[in-house]
């Protein structure tokens, strides 16, 4: 898979704009440092490389003490490159994605606000990139892995690095993590052939779904290039114009991007986990099928839907029944991207869901519906299919393709 | 000293030493053990005052200093704007402040009226008060003026909400453990009717024609799965003083605050849509519960619903409900989520519309449409309870019921504007802080619910629960009473938790909270303040304790050791052997063959019987609907006890009995 430069700065803009414009002009605290990320000039009509994968080449993390205006203090001289400062809840330490030589893969590292403490979080072999503070102490990120084409999914680690764990599984393009007011990762996925996605999961991994929602606002500071403007730079962010105020810091030779503030912020509550690795499944269930916004599915009729088929890497794994109500309730393999088909009368696909989703060891996932709206929340009544054992999917299934492929939607 | 006497002190000394430090060590070891075996929970977490003072009614200090907050509860406006009127619940008093508009205000008397005031209404002149209090079941009526309670009406089991009718002659009480409802004539000073509420009747609002009385009911009306919970908003004529409707929301309870619309149209009233039905594996998208209101169609008794909830963000516990003079604004307080949520009605009109029925079933599963009405979220203070609207509709007063404090609330700016500090002790104890921790929804997952949600009144919801560690459908388990819970350990339905820490602590919070669990902390308070609670007294105990014939014949029978026919009942079968005093529970468990084919186990914890009246359903699962049913239905072998040679009579005369436990 052949990474989406294009996107990645799309993406990188999209959630610049989301989490950088808000309104918090409440007056600066006594002290107040800027971080952000300096990097060469691309030039006139060129695009600045965004964060999401390795580091822009010569990318530089420099910190701008907001009161005292001067030439900013850049703080990874020693790097080849580093970028995507994210600053601790006490607004003391920042995380950063950084390559030392240039031959080495990009690491996460730690360090203080003002430049003191560096020290290496991951030592991996392979690129990690968009470093964030959980709220349970841990970090996460984003992580390439070679074997898989250079696919990027979140992992997590503690502060040491120790604890690595994967938290996604998709086969998407998995970036940008951060955390939530509510304790949840918001991160985008994005594949080659569909544009980016907001997806939220939990810190452990568990919960996945699409984004749904206002993003909670965040900083005030902008990184923006005017039309007049050779560079990047970065601005006060104006609540009349909506748009760039007061000028901050440019330079002719060099853009400014990826702005944060080093200041305490609220510390989430950490969610809890139910995730047990002894365990190989986790249980999926739905409450009704018919619930969606899928013109193929909105249009059935209750009983139309007779089964469910669970599919992973284009192998068919198994197929459950769908109750009258439209509930299923399957136990599945953990950590495993999965597939869902609805089929019909004598096996006739009537819809499948685009998106794959997965459970964590032990998860009991629950789906509202299939592709269902997703402000609504369930409606109380005992689903039928909770009333049985859970029809259990095995990890693998015999036959070239386990069936999968020969009935035609 | 000589050589010999110096040795003879240092070995002395060392085998002191030596001693003193075996002895901590043996005692440490001791004490942890002690620890575990009590609590189930990890030593690093409690400390021996966890237990020998917190969990036993807060720190020394606190019962050195005995501090004694108001708790505003309910509130009311004089005509004429100037004075607020406000029922101290822990001051057993009606607090009289003088407002400065906009500015706030200052306590100038004090009333002592009954036991735990509740709900406070003024005469149309102003002049007199009435107030119930719940501790007492009485209404005290107040004269203004002279500020001194002139008359106390004994009313139904602790009245709550109260109106009057507009020639002011005939008083409605809703008597909310009783069931029921009092009218009084108060030119007699008597009460005239007893009127059948629904379940556990709360609070209530006239019709602005003065024709109509609706009367929310807190609870739903017993059942058990698979049915949805269902409540009632119960509608009285006001000139006939009768029944004429009983309107079902569908998978509602909480139903407490009500108010009109000026036009007299729609009647807004609060309630929390539990998803009891499901089994427990999320809380996000309000999969447990999601907090609404009920909008009540005068002309067609219909009742819609919508979510003041938005999809990421919940807002537990609406409680109470006004409407500004001009009907633009429904004000409603949260006592979960410490806020005030403020409606445009017309908006809300508007939605709702001529919507077919199909599209307001989804409304009131949506969490997004609350952006088309919610126009403002005003923070408060801890646990905002009552509202009152003063007459120019300038401003809105909102008891904050344990920052004791009343918020000003100015409808131009839609914003608080000032706060009247009651005077309270500043000093938080431990059981306060306990009470905030049990009453907000901070420590649940996107502050979707409290502790306060399932247990209200710190007692119970009547509802059933499929938790997810148990397997999903499986292991079905009825909720319990908070009540006297301190004496009556083990805790849950598998008797599995030996102490409340564990009750609350590490799995509460993985399994039902999905956020961190409380800090050692807030678990010895919110410990220290579950502990503290006590069921009231029981209503069905006569004064002087002496029980009736009928109940007398079923304490023989709750004690018996032989059936009618004479033959001995093993000892393990009889009533009194699982169930003995004083908490009526041997706090062992039992099997009474009262397992379903989804239980996994066929032993469960002994309930506490005490003021079982107010605990239905009944059994593990909440099977029972009644005492009755226990028997009758679910011991048919007489496997939980001895009961088929008493015949219908027998059985009366013990459920009788049971009900002055």
């Amino acid at each position: 898979m052949g990474k989406p430069r294009g996107k990645v700065l799309a993406v990188g803009v999209l959630l610049a704009g989301l989490m950088g414009v808000a309104g918090f002009l409440r007056g600066r605290p006594p002290e107040e440092v800027l971080l952000f990320v300096l990097v060469p000039a691309a030039g006139e009509g060129a695009e600045v490389e965004d964060a999401a994968g390795p580091c822009p080449r010569q990318s530089q993390i420099a910190a701008l003490d907001l009161h005292r205006p001067q030439e900013p203090k850049q703080l990874t001289g020693e790097f080849f490159s580093a970028c995507a400062p994210a600053v601790s809840y006490d607004g003391r330490r920042f995380l950063f994605a950084g390559r030392r030589p240039e031959a080495e893969p990009q690491q996460i590292w730690e360090m203080e606000v003002d430049g003191s403490g560096l020290r290496q979080v991951t030592r991996g072999m392979s690129d990690c990139a968009d470093p964030c503070y959980l709220p349970d102490g841990r970090i996460a990120f984003s992580g390439a892995v070679p074997e898989q084409g250079g696919v990027r999914f979140l992992f997590t680690c503690a502060q040491d690095g120790s604890q690595f764990e994967r938290i996604t599984f998709g086969e998407g393009y998995d970036v940008k993590p951060t955390v939530l007011p509510d304790g949840r990762i918001l991160f985008m996925r994005m594949s080659d052939e569909k544009a980016s996605v907001p997806m939220t999961v939990n810190p452990d991994g568990t919960g996945l779904q699409r984004f749904y929602g206002e993003v909670p606002a965040r900083g005030r500071i902008l990184s923006q290039r005017p039309p007049e403007a050779r560079t990047y730079g970065l601005y006060e962010f104006d609540l009349v114009s909506y748009g760039a105020g007061q000028l901050l810091y440019s330079d002719a030779d060099v853009d400014a991007i990826d702005p944060v503030l080093a200041a305490s912020r609220p510390r989430p509550r950490a969610l809890t986990s139910v995730v047990d690795e002894v365990k190989q499944t986790g249980w999926l269930l739905c409450l009704n099928v018919y619930l969606s916004q899928l013109p193929e599915v909105a249009s059935l009729r209750p009983g139309d839907v007779k089964q469910v088929q669970v599919a992973a890497q284009g192998r068919a794994l198994g197929e459950a029944a769908v109750e009258e109500d439209g509930s299923f309730y399957v136990e599945v393999p953990a950590d495993t991207p999965l597939r869902l088909r609805l089929l019909g009368r004598e096996g006739r696909v009537v819809a499948s869901l685009e998106r794959e989703i997965w459970v964590r060891p032990n998860e009991s996932r629950g789906c509202i519906g299939c592709h269902e709206d997703p402000a609504l929340s369930p409606e109380n009544r005992v689903p039928l299919s909770v009333t049985k054992p859970p029809v259990f999917i095995a990890p693998s299934s015999e036959g070239e393709n386990g069936g999968y492929d020969e009935r035609q939607e | 000293m000589s050589v010999r006497s110096r040795a003879l002190w240092t070995g002395a000394a060392v085998s002191l030493v030596a001693l003193f430090t075996a002895a901590g060590l043996a005692g440490h070891r001791w004490a942890l053990t002690h620890v575990r075996y009590y609590t189930g929970a990890e030593p690093k977490v409690l400390n021996c005052a966890t237990c020998h003072l917190y969990a036993r009614g807060g720190s020394p200090l606190d019962r050195v200093l005995r501090p004694r907050y108001y708790t505003p509860m309910d509130l009311a406006v004089s005509p004429d704007g100037q004075w607020l009127y406000i029922t101290a619940q822990e001051r057993n008093a009606l607090l009289v402040v003088e407002v400065a508009p906009g500015e706030g205000g200052r306590v100038v008397a004090e009333i002592e009226v009954g036991q735990r005031p509740h709900g406070v209404i003024l005469s149309r002149d102003g002049r007199t008060a009435y107030v119930t209090n719940e501790g007492s079941d009485n209404v005290s009526i107040v004269d203004l003026e002279s500020r001194r309670v002139v008359k106390s009406l004994p009313t139904g089991d602790a009245p709550a909400g109260l109106a009057l009718s507009p020639d002011g002659i005939t008083l409605f009480v809703a008597n909310w453990f009783g069931n029921d409802i009092s009218v009084f004539d108060l030119q007699r000073g008597v009460e005239v009717k007893r009127l059948a509420g629904g379940s556990n009747p709360y609070d209530m609002a006239l019709s602005p024609d003065g024709g109509s009385l609706l009367v929310t009911n807190q609870l739903s009306y017993i059942t058990s799965r698979p049915n949805p919970p269902v409540s009632e908003v119960t509608v009285l004529d006001v000139r006939q003083q009768r029944v004429t409707a009983r309107r079902q929301v569908h998978n509602a309870h909480l139903l407490e605050g009500v108010a009109f619309t000026p036009q007299g149209d729609l009647a807004l009233v609060t309630l929390v849509r539990p998803k009891n039905l499901l089994p427990a594996i999320q809380v996000a998208r309000g999969w447990m519960m999601t907090n609404g209101l009920g909008v009540v169609d005068m002309r067609d008794g219909h009742v819609a619903q919508v979510l003041l909830d938005e999809v990421n963000a919940f807002y537990a516990d609406p409680c109470d409900v006004v409407l500004t003079p001009d009907g633009r604004y429904a004000f409603v307080t949260h006592s979960g989520a410490d806020c005030v949520t403020v409606v445009e009605v017309e908006k809300l009109r508007a939605l709702l519309g001529d919507a077919p029925p199909e599209t307001l079933s989804t409304y009131a599963n949506h969490l997004g449409l609350s952006r088309r009405y919610v126009v403002k979220r005003i923070p408060t203070g801890a646990n905002p309870k009552g509202l009152a609207v003063s007459p120019d509709g300038r401003f809105v007063y909102v008891a904050e019921r344990l920052a004791d404090r009343i918020a000003v609330i100015e409808v131009e700016k839609l914003e608080q504007v000032a706060a009247i500090d009651l005077g309270g002790p500043k000093h938080e104890t431990v059981l306060r802080r306990g009470e905030k921790l049990f009453n907000s929804s901070r420590a649940t997952f996107q502050g979707q619910f409290s502790c306060r949600s399932c247990h209200p009144n710190n007692h119970l919801d009547r509802l059933q629960f499929d938790l997810e560690p148990d397997g999903l459908g499986r292991n079905i388990v009825d909720n319990r009473t908070l009540l006297d819970i301190r004496e009556t350990g083990p805790f849950k339905w598998n008797g599995k938790n030996t102490s409340l820490y564990m009750q609350c602590g590490i799995r509460f919070a993985k399994f039902l909270t999905r956020v961190e669990p409380f800090s050692p902390e807030e678990l010895n308070a919110l410990v220290a303040f579950m502990g503290s609670l006590r069921h009231p007294p029981n209503r069905n105990q006569s004064a002087d304790g002496e029980l009736t014939p009928a109940q007398q014949r079923g304490k023989a029978i709750f004690e018996r050791s032989v059936d009618k026919a004479g033959n001995p009942i093993p000892e393990r079968n009889r009533c009194i052997t699982c169930h003995p005093p004083p908490y009526f529970t041997n706090r062992k468990r039992e099997n009474v063959s009262s397992a379903s084919p989804t239980d996994s186990a066929q032993e469960f914890d002994t309930p506490q019987l005490n003021n079982v009246y107010e605990s239905t359903p009944y059994l593990h699962d909440g099977k029972a609907l009644t005492l009755e049913e226990i028997w009758i239905k679910y011991s048919p072998d007489d496997t939980h006890g001895v009961t088929n040679d008493l015949g219908k009579e027998g059985l009366n005369n013990l459920i009788e009995y049971l009900k002055t436990l």
